[in-house]
């Protein structure tokens, strides 16, 4: 039986401050999506898991929501989205860095 | 890919999604990238939980996070440095084991299935809703090039000088969240920590 051991360090002063921030923006090597951008790439990616998808769909999200959907895209295996998400971005595809 | 994988981890977390966090996991394990989560996004999931937040009372999403082979980031400010470098003395190596405060002991409920029919009928709304969130992140985007615009004809120098100072003094604030690219440049800083969860 594996003894699994976990734990994060939490400053409780600092965790309060966090709750204050509330994730409006957050921060991802260098660039950084805001918490929307993120949810509209996940509710994209569950549409398309559904099979009610669109590809139109793609055309009004933001860029930082198709860098996200990219990898959405890779980690369920959904080839065709992956593609579609490639075109659409374009030169765009560097998620945040230029040496990626 | 590692920067892919998380980014899209932070956004599934971000997003409250329980299972995409355990796919992108289980991907990124499985072609054997070992990928980090920051303090921040940790400590949004565990608010997730409380009363009246989106995943009140489901502990699953942070049940997958402290399952999975994740390696924490903690920024090293004012207020936590001290702890960190008693922990740093009595640890040896880079990867320090903390037992500070265990997030596995919380107990909860798993997350629901969502059902076929319940998605088909979220379905139109969800497209509703997005359409709304979109027109909020086109406003957002054009309030702030507005600012950006209006900031970069009246910047001297003096903010940029100012939070470059506060860096260096460790001043709890915006430098808290640093990104690990910066971080990486100057490891005489060593400003984050990395934790391993243990499998013995």
């Amino acid at each position: 039986m594996k003894n699994k051991h976990n734990s994060i360090l939490v400053d409780f002063k600092r965790l309060r401050q966090i709750d204050g921030e509330d994730f409006r923006d957050s921060y991802v090597q260098g660039g950084k999506f805001s918490l929307i951008e993120a949810e509209l790439a996940v509710e994209q990616m569950h549409m398309t898991l559904e099979g009610q998808g669109r590809i139109s769909d793609l055309r009004d999200l933001p860029v930082n929501s198709l860098k996200i959907l990219l990898g959405l895209a890779l980690t369920n295996q959904q080839e065709y989205l992956f593609d579609q998400v490639c075109l659409r971005l374009g030169e765009d595809i560097q998620p945040f860095l230029s040496s990626f | 890919m590692r920067y892919l994988f998380e980014l899209t981890l932070k956004a599934a977390v971000a997003g409250c999604d329980t299972e995409l966090t355990r796919t992108v996991l289980h991907y990124a394990k499985k072609h054997n990238y070992l990928i980090s989560i920051d303090e921040k996004t940790a400590m949004h999931a565990l608010f997730s939980t409380y009363h009246g937040r989106p995943m009140a009372g489901d502990y699953s999403l942070l049940r997958v996070l402290t399952d999975c082979e994740l390696t924490y980031k903690i920024a090293v400010t004012e207020v936590n440095r001290e702890q960190i470098e008693e922990i740093r003395r009595r640890e040896s190596g880079g990867e320090i084991k903390v037992n500070a405060f265990v997030i596995q002991s919380l107990n909860g409920s798993r997350a629901t299935s969502k059902t076929a029919s319940r998605a088909n009928s979220r379905a139109g709304s969800r497209r509703e809703e997005r359409r709304s969130k979109q027109k909020l992140v086109l406003e957002l985007e054009s309030e702030a090039k507005v600012v950006a615009k209006s900031k970069y004809q009246h910047d001297d120098g003096d903010s940029q000088r100012k939070l470059k100072d506060q860096t260096e003094r460790g001043i709890p604030g915006e430098s808290m969240f640093l990104s690990s690219e910066s971080l990486e440049e100057d490891p005489s800083k060593d400003m984050v920590f990395g934790q391993q969860i243990q499998h013995g």
